[in-house]
């Protein structure tokens, strides 16, 4: 439960990642547009501006007697021009307006303007000075000015165009990185949602299959006691003939074969009953070496293997009948490892605050494939495998506070087990 | 034949099974003890009155009072009496292990192998 949490929010932390950067380049972006945007103002703005130049000049020249202007006002349209005109260059803020400065690209035409704006100055206060009496060189002035104005206006609206072009792109990159932003963020949903699925789907099946062994296992736990309390009759009905003298070779056989086969039928439902959670631990404090002595007793050992045994102890408190069958688990598991080959099992033991114990065995490593698999209920690759043996182990150990680990090459199950017995009360 | 020495004593065997009961009886018999058979809980408890044994061998599922209601009216006759129990899972989880952590004389779940039980009736019949 915890790796699908963590899963998710790692998908949900990667998705909102991708909406805040789209948001933050779109603010960008939006930014760079209006700066764009007020360039275009400015550049515009310089032909109402030297127009303004123009009409006021003509005012001055053309007001007869008290109303008659003093050019005060002709020179401050003039500086105004200048000022808008240094303001589209430099860039910086005016009246609230923020605007970056021109562009390289456009200084050659920038140039122009400035060129043709000193002109225009030049002329406008020649005319400002020169004597006004003659009305015929005021019109030629006028007719000078207003054509160097005209070419201002004409260089001022081309460089608006330049601009203005260039804001069209900008806005189009702009529907385009909204409309590439907004496909990304569409496929990154429906990827995270096909993940969320997918995550869910498997945890469902493993659900499912989860609930299917609990419910395989409260129907063995309901049929245990009755399958037992035959199995134990035979037992009763073995040992009072085996006391009755059928000691003789050829009973005495045949009643072996019927206890070893009530052990092992025994053994198989305790396997049942262990891969479920329910059945409370009986707790002693008990020697480790003495439960494996009991389990490598239980298992029918071959010429061919030769069993390890650790030099040292260890006392733990658990419940040996359990531990006993982990034990006999593994040991069966290494056996049927090595197979026909001669080999080896060692168990190790080293004692501390938890008590470790590792069954190395010779036989070949656990394909990568199934190392995932192994504690899994029902995996199994044996013919006769209940799939149950290593799951009944983990439980086994979990209820006691311990583990099981394994790794490869050589193949060594782990067992850690607490000294103390903390087992598990709480049953499922 | 390994022969186990045992002491007689009086046991009583509850169980609902009156197979397992009488298989039980037979083979203690062979030993040489008293056995005192009781198919239920409320008959356990009266021949427990009744007749006082050494140790009782007691399965938990049964039909009417179940093995954890018996084993406190037994208790509540006799606060040492001996009680082993010879049932290893029920369903019913929780009760099971009170009667675990009550049955002082410990757990044999069945199939019982009788070295096992003889050594329990030599350690903790009275």
């Amino acid at each position: 439960m915890a790796r699908l949490t963590y899963r998710i929010t790692v998908l949900v932390t990667a998705q909102i990642f991708l909406i805040v950067t789209s948001f933050l380049i779109m603010i960008h972006f939006e930014s760079q547009l209006n700066l764009a945007g007020n360039v275009v103002n400015v550049a515009g703005e310089n032909r109402v501006l030297t127009i303004l130049v123009r009409d006021e000049l003509r005012d001055k020249l053309f007001q007869e007697g008290d109303q008659a202007l003093d050019g005060s006002r002709t020179l401050a349209a003039l500086d105004a021009l200048e000022s808008n005109i240094l303001f589209l260059k430099e860039g910086g803020t005016s009246s609230g307006i923020e605007i970056s400065p021109l562009s390289p690209r456009f200084e050659g035409d920038w140039n122009l303007i400035w060129n043709m704006f000193g002109q225009y100055r030049a002329e406008i206060l020649e005319c400002l000075s020169a004597d006004n009496t003659d009305a015929v060189a005021v019109i030629t002035d006028i007719d000078t000015i207003k054509y160097t104005g005209d070419r201002l206006v004409a260089l001022s609206d081309e460089l608006t165009d330049k601009l203005s072009h260039d804001v069209d792109v900008l806005l189009s990159n702009l529907i385009l990185l909204q409309v590439f932003l907004g496909i990304t963020n569409v496929v990154a949903h429906i990827f995270l949602i096909f993940l969320i699925w997918r995550i869910f789907s498997r945890h469902t099946a493993e659900m499912v299959r989860m609930g299917k062994i609990t419910a395989v296992g409260e129907l063995a736990v309901a049929m245990a006691h009755d399958m037992k309390t035959p199995l134990g009759i035979i037992q009763n009905s073995t040992s009072l003939i085996r006391h009755r003298g059928g000691d003789s070779d050829a009973v005495g056989s045949t009643i072996d074969r019927m206890e070893r086969a009530v052990r092992k039928m025994s053994h198989q439902i305790d396997g049942i009953m262990n891969s479920v959670r329910n059945v409370p631990l009986v707790m002693s404090p008990t020697s480790v070496s003495d439960m494996l002595g009991r389990s490598v007793a239980y298992v029918d050992i071959p010429d061919t293997i030769r069993i390890s045994m650790p030099k040292d102890d260890a006392l733990v408190t658990c419940d040996p009948a359990k531990m006993e069958m982990v034990f006999a688990n593994l040991l069966l598991n290494a056996i049927q490892a090595i197979g026909n080959d001669d080999g080896h099992v060692i168990i190790r033991l080293v004692d501390g605050e938890t008590v470790t114990i590792e069954f190395e065995n010779s036989g070949p490593p656990i394909p990568a494939s199934h190392m995932t698999s192994l504690f899994e209920p029902l995996f199994t690759t044996k013919l006769q495998g209940t799939g149950l043996g290593l799951v009944s182990c983990r439980n086994i150990m979990e209820q006691h506070g311990g583990s099981i680990s394994v790794s490869n090459d050589p193949v060594v199950f782990t067992l850690r087990l607490p000294k103390s017995g903390q087992a598990e009360r709480g049953g499922d | 034949m390994i022969e186990i020495p045992v002491k007689p004593k009086r046991i009583l065997v509850v169980d609902d099974d009156h197979d397992f009961l009488e298989s039980m009886q037979l083979l203690l018999l062979d030993y040489g003890h008293e056995v005192i058979p009781a198919s239920n809980g409320k008959e356990a408890v009266e021949k427990y009155a009744e007749y006082g044994p050494d140790i009782v061998l007691l399965d938990f599922k049964m039909p009417g009072i179940d093995g954890y209601e018996t084993l406190l009216h037994i208790v509540k006759l006799d606060s040492d009496a001996r009680v082993v129990l010879t049932s290893a899972y029920a369903l019913d989880d929780a009760q099971y292990r009170r009667t675990v952590d009550m049955s002082l004389s410990g757990l044999l779940p069945k199939p019982i192998e009788f070295a096992n039980l003889a050594k329990t009736i030599a350690r903790h019949a009275k």
